[in-house]
């Protein structure tokens, strides 16, 4: 039990007749940077808030390490929790924000100050000891929401949205250091997050939700890489989803799975199921590449092939990025590096060939995992 | 022209405010006797307004006032710590609001008169206490007393506390006070270090009203105390009732002074331009 910091045993919520969080069960390693990623609505806030105290639980149970902590209020918990807008008093300084948990413990005054000071000078704000909250930038205030949650010393941090209120420049430069100061700790970072990116630099480990439900964890590599449903595929985002019917073959490497798509076009990939069935594989949008219809691709038997016209040709920088539509209106982006596209350019509405290898073809699974 | 849209008002001000200051300022440094007053420089009103029966009823004045902001402001901070933070719908929220001000479509000496068969001789409060055997008779300290006038003022004006209080509080991002419960405060903790001093401009123009509309009050007195109790707001009243304007008007500057006084003193600690 005790290498987990927080453990929750099938939790529920339910707002009326809204089940907002379903029967979710999870265990964060001591030590790791988690983010609970998904679209608003998911849950994802709701399991932050249950963890600390703000929100009753409606079913099931939440461990800090070996205490069960269901039923306690947010002070017993030895959590701590920092708020999407921080949240900071606005009628106190920086300085005594920071010093309130302390305040509340009944530390006295010079103390708690001394302390307040110390993260001051951590988090690189001394001189801003007397500035109101009003008078902080974005990004200093949500240093010092930071510091007055880490100046209890709490087993567990918990972060609500906290650098979607910053502008991007600022956005980038927390979060390194958010990253740095959860590696120094050594301390539990819980982390609610809707944008991919972020759950990607951050975390050690990435909980993707929907619907009150679990739909994947794993490592940013493992989320990334193999999507395990159609929803984080289609979430995390340059992932192409399609679907198709099984026709045969074995499914192993010498006879792969025989897919008709939707424009009926023959797919081939990795993975037993029955013949007949409808399935969803993804592709990842830089794992795929385009080249005009009549090029030669050679006789390549490990490579899949998509026919459709090139609707959409981005310049973005460093890459080049293409929709290809199919003539069942199935819609598949690739990502082609700067380089290889100046080589090999796709003009719009011109006739296209996507290639991919039969082992970058992800099956997705049908149903979310528990 | 955009003066225009302001003139009216301003009108009516220099006519019905200004004018009429100006002349009980004249008029209280007039002489007068038997009667008659005649133009003067004279201090002998203000000498009057300056003796001890006045003083005292100065002194008496401050005591309604004291004692109503302090009932307005235990009885209205609750109210509107219940509506602000207890009620969790909009729409349920603004009826009770609405509710509370209900009172007020009825005119203030109707509502003081109600109190008269509740705390009467043989009204409902002694009636309930000689139920309860809480008293052996009848008390008359309830009606036509002190107890009267500030029980009716609290009732007349704790809602001028409520007002500004909840409009405070409902600025207050919830998510502040569950900062400070996640960071180990009580509910009282909660109250002390958060609410109290987010609520306080508004504390202070509620108390601001409550002041100013007691210190200037003389009908709740005169109908509530059966002439048992004095005010500054009654002293006048009397001094005009019996013709004695020059000293009238000499008190009704000092109790403009003395309330002016205690408003901008108060105003100090509030900044107004922010609430409003």
């Amino acid at each position: 039990m005790s290498e987990y910091d927080i453990t929750l045993q099938g939790v529920s919520k339910e707002y009326g007749s809204l089940l907002a969080v379903d029967d979710v069960c999870l265990a964060l390693p001591r030590g790791s940077y988690c983010c609970l990623l998904g679209p608003s609505g998911c849950g994802k806030t709701s399991i932050l808030r249950m963890i600390a105290g703000h929100e009753e639980i409606t079913r099931g149970r939440i461990w800090l390490r070996a205490e069960d902590i269901s039923h306690l209020p947010p002070a017993k918990r030895n959590t701590s929790m920092m708020f999407q807008d921080y949240a900071l008093f606005p009628h106190m300084t920086a300085a005594e924000n920071i010093a309130f948990g302390l305040k509340m413990r009944g530390v006295r005054k010079r103390a708690r100050l001394q302390q307040a000071e110390e993260m001051l000078a951590k988090i690189g704000l001394t001189e801003y000891r007397r500035h109101l909250p009003a008078q902080l930038s974005g990004g200093q205030r949500q240093r010092v929401a930071l510091a007055r949650a880490l100046i209890t010393e709490p087993a567990v941090l918990l972060l609500d949205e906290p650098l979607s209120a910053l502008d991007r420049f600022v956005r980038i430069q927390l979060r390194g250091e958010l990253q740095r100061m959860q590696k120094e700790l050594g301390m539990t970072f819980i982390h609610v997050t809707h944008s991919q990116e972020e759950a990607l630099a951050l975390a050690d480990l990435v909980v993707v939700m929907d619907q009150g439900r679990i739909q994947q964890v794993g490592s940013p590599q493992e989320v990334y890489g193999h999507a395990r449903t159609s929803f984080v595929a289609s979430f995390i985002g340059d992932h192409n989803v399609l679907t198709g019917r099984v026709e045969g073959g074995a499914g192993d490497a010498r006879d792969p799975l025989r897919l008709t798509g939707r424009s009926g076009q023959t797919f081939r990939l990795l993975g037993r199921i029955p013949e007949g069935q409808q399935v969803e594989f993804a592709v990842r949008a830089d794992h795929a590449a385009v080249q005009p219809d009549d090029a030669d691709i050679g006789t390549d038997t490990d490579l899949n092939v998509l026919r459709g016209t090139a609707a959409v040709v981005e310049y973005a920088g460093f890459q080049v990025r293409i929709r290809v539509d199919t003539d069942a209106q199935e819609h598949f982006t690739v990502y082609v590096p700067e380089q290889r596209f100046a080589a090999r350019p796709v003009t719009l509405d011109q006739r296209v060939k996507v290639t991919w290898k039969i082992r970058d073809t992800d099956l997705l699974d049908t149903e979310p995992v528990h | 022209m955009p003066f225009g849209l302001a003139a009216p008002y301003t009108l009516v001000l220099i006519v019905f405010l200004l004018l009429p200051v100006a002349l009980i300022v004249t008029i209280s440094f007039w002489h007068y006797s038997n009667f008659v007053m005649t133009p003067a420089f004279v201090l002998d009103n203000y000498r009057l307004v300056f003796s001890p029966v006045y003083l005292k009823t100065y002194l008496n004045t401050f005591r309604f006032a004291v004692l109503v902001w302090f009932f307005a402001l235990a009885i209205g901070f609750p109210v509107a710590y219940f509506l602000s933070f207890e009620i969790r719908t909009t729409r349920i929220r603004m009826t009770l609001f609405l509710l509370c001000t209900v009172p007020f479509l009825t005119s203030n000496i109707i509502r003081s008169i109600s109190w008269i068969p509740f705390l009467g001789r043989n009204g409902l409060l002694n009636g309930g206490l000689l139920f309860l055997g809480l008293i052996e008779e009848p008390l008359d300290i309830f009606l036509f007393s002190s107890v009267s006038v500030v029980i009716s003022m609290v009732h007349l004006y704790t809602l001028f506390m409520v007002v500004p209080i909840f409009n405070n509080m409902m600025r207050i991002d919830h998510s502040l006070l569950e900062a400070a419960r996640d960071n180990g405060a009580s509910d009282w903790g909660v109250i002390r270090h958060v609410i109290l001093p987010l609520t306080s401009p508004g504390i202070m123009i509620g108390t601001i009203f409550v002041l100013a509309l007691v210190l200037g009050d003389f009908a709740t007195v005169r109908l509530m105390s059966g002439g048992q109790a004095a005010s500054a707001g009654l002293a006048i009243r009397n001094m005009i009732s019996s013709t004695q304007y020059p000293p009238a008007a000499a008190n009704a500057v000092v109790l403009l002074a003395v309330t002016l006084l205690v408003v901008g003193g108060l105003l100090r600690f509030v900044d107004v331009q922010k609430e409003l």
